[in-house]
């Protein structure tokens, strides 16, 4: 176990380098950069443009600007924002927890939804119920998001004024309202993005668990609990789902960049202020040390997000721990 | 399968979560939402410091925070005055060689945190604005101030190195008033990193309450101030950078404001009983910007050739165009400016749609037909160009679209070369583009025409991105931006704007219709095409939505 951990961590820490060093050499290649770039700042003099450049390192080599990036990272300090002077941590770190909050409801909403359709629909394959709410959600799964989240706002939001449109709080509520308003408050606007990823995300894993289920329904250990006089629920609850959960965190762990990274499109039909929003802004304005930050802070979590996958995978299946 | 009491308890929590979120606020918050203005804006304010502000939605915020010395009047004067009225100043003094004024200080002027506000903070506001270590995108509004003096706690002199007649508007309008007793101290090369910048302190009718980046910024009514409480308690921004959430969140009644609609929202709105769309000035225009300074087609300097210019305009029908474009979103441009600028005669002569005309020149200019591809060809090249446009602009992709076929119908090819928004604006500072279909938002002083059109000395060609030159223009303009009688000056402005026009110097495409979509429960007063929030804090509020 020990030299596994060991070969996964090396893994791991290659493919942050690799993605950080890419991620700031493109942003500097492409043209323009946060001085220079935008219709306004014609309204600024070069000597200005010129200054605020020096002051930003700009005017250095590219490799001196990776090395100082470097240095600093190590150090834990990612710089500031060329466009709000905010160090990229407070950006980034404030703009992750959001994606966090968002992808964590989705993801167990998803578990949730897709473990027991998907359970249902193999352990029950004549039950008509469970095969229509299946096909649903394949359905849904085809939709895109872009469309299925404005159909929602449409049904939910604007149709049935149940649900807000977007954004995470309402800000009269947010300065205004007692604790318990506020947490009502956030979970009305964290239903519909989060139901919205759920329909997805819980499309594939019902998939999965469908089919793993089915295969797993004839086995011998399932055969054996029966005639053990186990119920139907005990055998599907205590034996066949242990046995099956391995692939649907594998297939977890396929989600962890949409998870960490956030959602672009949700984000943005949502008004939601998450890391994908907040990297895209930041990529439109050359602002190369959020980027930056940004890269790294994902492929860290990422990387360690896979390393725990991996060892859950071991730790659930214990064919991979004899091997 | 019957459900076990395990999962009858987990369908009871489920339903609680989902009840508790789908519930209403209760009356209190209904009550105090009552009094909110909910905008729907397209991106979150950059800064809330005014030298450092740069986006629309910075401006709004800065605006209300700020006062200013005097107020602009609807519609928007800029010579001398008589456009304004009294703001931070009750009273201003002009030398009798105008080359200065006093500004008199209402003694009642609070800052949000109690202290007065004194002839010193507009010494201040002045010095930050053109510091160059404050690299303000704003300090060009301020060229020709000599400086500002003290003359007591309350008056404020302001001294100009030669007279104009927008010298009033120029400090009047552009400088926003800041706390000396707050900013003073911080370092002027890093403003943003104070705590002025998280929570800053104005002495405007509304004061900072909230700021949640990227998501909202809450402002909420000064009821102590000077100048009397606005009518709105808090003013909120919430961000929604999707058009159709953003447009779904004022038509759901959830936001009150949404500034700019186009297309299916609009005719959303029209339907719609909650909210109603209210047009207002456009100071936008949009334009087929030429680069006289490339090789095109193998010619150096084609775009130079007035000839081939005019022709160029002739080959084109732009209300057809533009119709179908914009719908009746959209006007066809009359030149660098728009209907609401200050003394535009919108009768004025224009290049017509002639394409039997445009042949003839563009035959005479030796740039004749093939047979075989129906292009026109000058010594062994096509008449061929390409045209430059933002990726993210749909209007300008459609024109681009409208434009290659019409020019195809006349011989000439385009190439439309979309591209990322960056890109767009590095290639435009560098001059590496043939032609870009440009837009430009014009400022309510009709002399910053020069900076767009007026001939390029030196390295910084501001925003002449083309480098046009027409020395009888910049003659002319110069002679309207520097008289001071209204009717002489309004006589050389319409003379710079026709001799412009005759000139060709750009295909003037459209100018947008702003539409904005108001809630029926507010009454919105002093829409203004510069700033359509400048009378915010007058708008008026009802309780509950007006059918």
């Amino acid at each position: 176990m020990a030299s596994f951990l060991v070969r996964r961590l090396l893994h791991a820490i290659a493919v942050m380098a690799v993605a950080v060093t890419l991620g700031f050499a493109l942003v500097h290649l492409a043209p323009g950069d946060a001085m220079t770039g935008s219709v306004t700042q014609a309204d600024r003099s070069s000597e200005a443009r010129d200054r605020l450049r020096t002051r930003a390192g700009l005017d250095q080599p590219l490799t001196t600007q990776y090395a100082r990036f470097v240095r600093g990272a190590m150090r834990g300090d990612l710089g500031r924002s060329f466009v709000s002077d905010q160090p990229v941590v407070t950006i980034v770190g404030a703009a992750l927890r959001n994606s966090l909050v968002l992808s964590a409801a989705g993801l167990c909403a998803a578990i949730l939804l897709g473990l027991g359709v998907g359970s249902a629909q193999g352990w029950y394959p004549a039950n008509r119920v469970w095969r229509v709410l299946g096909r649903t959600l394949t359905a849904l799964y085809a939709v895109p998001e872009f469309v299925l989240a404005i159909g929602l706002i449409g049904l939910l939001a604007y149709g049935a004024g149940l649900l807000p449109v977007g954004g995470m709080s309402d800000p009269v509520t947010s300065l205004l309202g007692s604790t318990s308003e506020r947490f009502v408050d956030a979970a009305r606007h964290l239903l519909l993005p989060a139901l919205t990823l759920a329909l997805g995300w819980g499309a594939a894993v019902a998939r999965q668990q469908r089919a793993a289920i089915a295969a797993s329904a004839g086995d011998d250990f399932i055969r054996t609990a029966r005639a053990k006089g186990r119920s139907e629920r005990a055998a599907l609850v205590s034996h066949a789902l242990p046995a099956t959960i391995a692939p649907v965190i594998a297939i977890i762990g396929l989600m962890l960049p949409a998870m960490v990274g956030g959602s672009f499109i949700i984000e943005v039909v949502f008004a939601w202020p998450g890391l994908a929003v907040a990297v895209v802004h930041a990529v439109a304005q050359r602002d190369v040390p959020v980027v930056s930050g940004a890269i790294l802070v994902i492929a860290l979590l990422v990387a360690s997000s896979s390393l725990l996958i991996d060892v859950l995978i071991r730790a659930a299946d214990p064919r991979q721990r004899a091997a | 399968m019957r459900p076990s009491t395990y999962t009858r308890l987990s369908a009871a929590l489920v339903s609680c979560l989902t009840i508790a979120a789908c519930a209403r606020s209760d009356a209190g918050q209904e009550s105090a939402r009552a009094s909110v203005i909910t905008i729907s804006a397209a991106a979150d304010a950059d800064a809330l410091i005014p030298p450092l502000v740069s986006t629309t939605q910075g401006k709004q915020a800065v605006d209300m925070l700020f006062d200013f010395l005097a107020e602009a009047k609807t519609p928007i004067s800029t010579s001398g005055d008589g456009g304004f009225g009294p703001q931070l100043a009750t009273r201003w003094q002009w030398a009798a060689d105008s080359l200065s004024i006093a500004f008199s200080i209402d003694p009642r002027a609070r800052w949000h945190d109690g202290a007065p506000v004194r002839a010193s903070d507009v010494r201040f506001s002045f010095a930050l604005f053109t510091d160059p270590k404050v690299a303000s995108i704003h300090a060009g509004n301020f060229v020709g101030i000599d400086s500002v003096s003290v003359r007591d706690s309350l008056t404020a002199v302001v001294w100009w190195h030669a007279r104009s007649p927008e010298q009033f508007f120029q400090v009047a309008y552009n400088l926003a008033i800041m706390p000396e007793h707050l900013l003073g101290a911080v370092p002027r090369d890093s403003l943003l990193r104070s705590s002025f910048a998280d929570h800053p302190v104005g002495s405007g009718r509304y004061r900072f309450a909230q700021w949640q980046r990227q998501h909202n910024l809450v402002i909420e009514a000064d009821t102590a101030n000077y100048r009397g409480a606005p009518s709105a308690a808090r003013v909120v921004w919430i961000v929604a950078a999707d058009p159709t959430a953003a447009s779904l969140s004022v038509l759901a009644g959830q936001a009150d404001v949404l500034e700019f609609v186009r297309g299916d929202a609009f005719t959303q709105a029209r339907k719609s009983s909650r909210v109603r769309t209210v047009e207002y000035g456009s100071l936008d225009y949009g334009y087929m910007l030429f680069n006289y300074t490339r090789a095109v087609a193998g010619t150096p300097h084609l775009f130079a050739d007035h000839a081939l210019r005019v022709a160029l305009t002739r080959s084109i029908d732009r209300a057809s165009v533009i119709a179908n474009a914009l719908d009746s979103l959209g006007r066809v441009a009359l030149g660098p400016f728009t209907r609401a600028t200050d003394g535009v005669d919108s009768t004025m002569r224009e290049i017509a749609f002639d394409s039997a005309r445009a042949g003839q020149v563009l035959d005479s200019l030796g740039w004749l037909r093939d047979s075989k591809d129906g292009l026109r060809h000058r010594n062994g090249r096509v008449l061929r160009f390409s045209v430059m446009v933002p990726s993210v602009s749909a209007t300008r992709q459609r024109i681009a679209v409208l434009l290659q076929s019409q020019f195809k119908a006349a011989g000439i090819q385009i190439d439309i070369d979309a591209v990322e928004p960056h890109v767009y604006s590095a290639r435009l500072a560098k001059g590496d583009f043939d032609a870009a279909l440009n837009a430009w938002r014009t400022d309510p002083s009709p002399a910053t025409i020069r900076q767009v059109w007026a001939t390029v000395h030196g390295k910084d060609v501001q925003a002449n991105f083309g480098r046009y030159s027409n020395p009888g223009f910049d003659t002319v303009i110069d002679s309207a931006a520097s008289t001071f009688d209204p009717a002489r000056r309004r006589a050389y402005y319409a003379r710079a704007y026709q001799d412009i026009v005759d000139d060709a110097a750009a295909i003037w495409l459209y100018e947008p219709r702003n539409f904005a979509v108001v809630s029926n429960r507010v009454t919105p007063v002093g829409m203004r095409g510069d700033a359509w929030w400048a009378a915010l804090p007058d708008w008026r509020v009802t309780e509950a939505a007006q059918p």
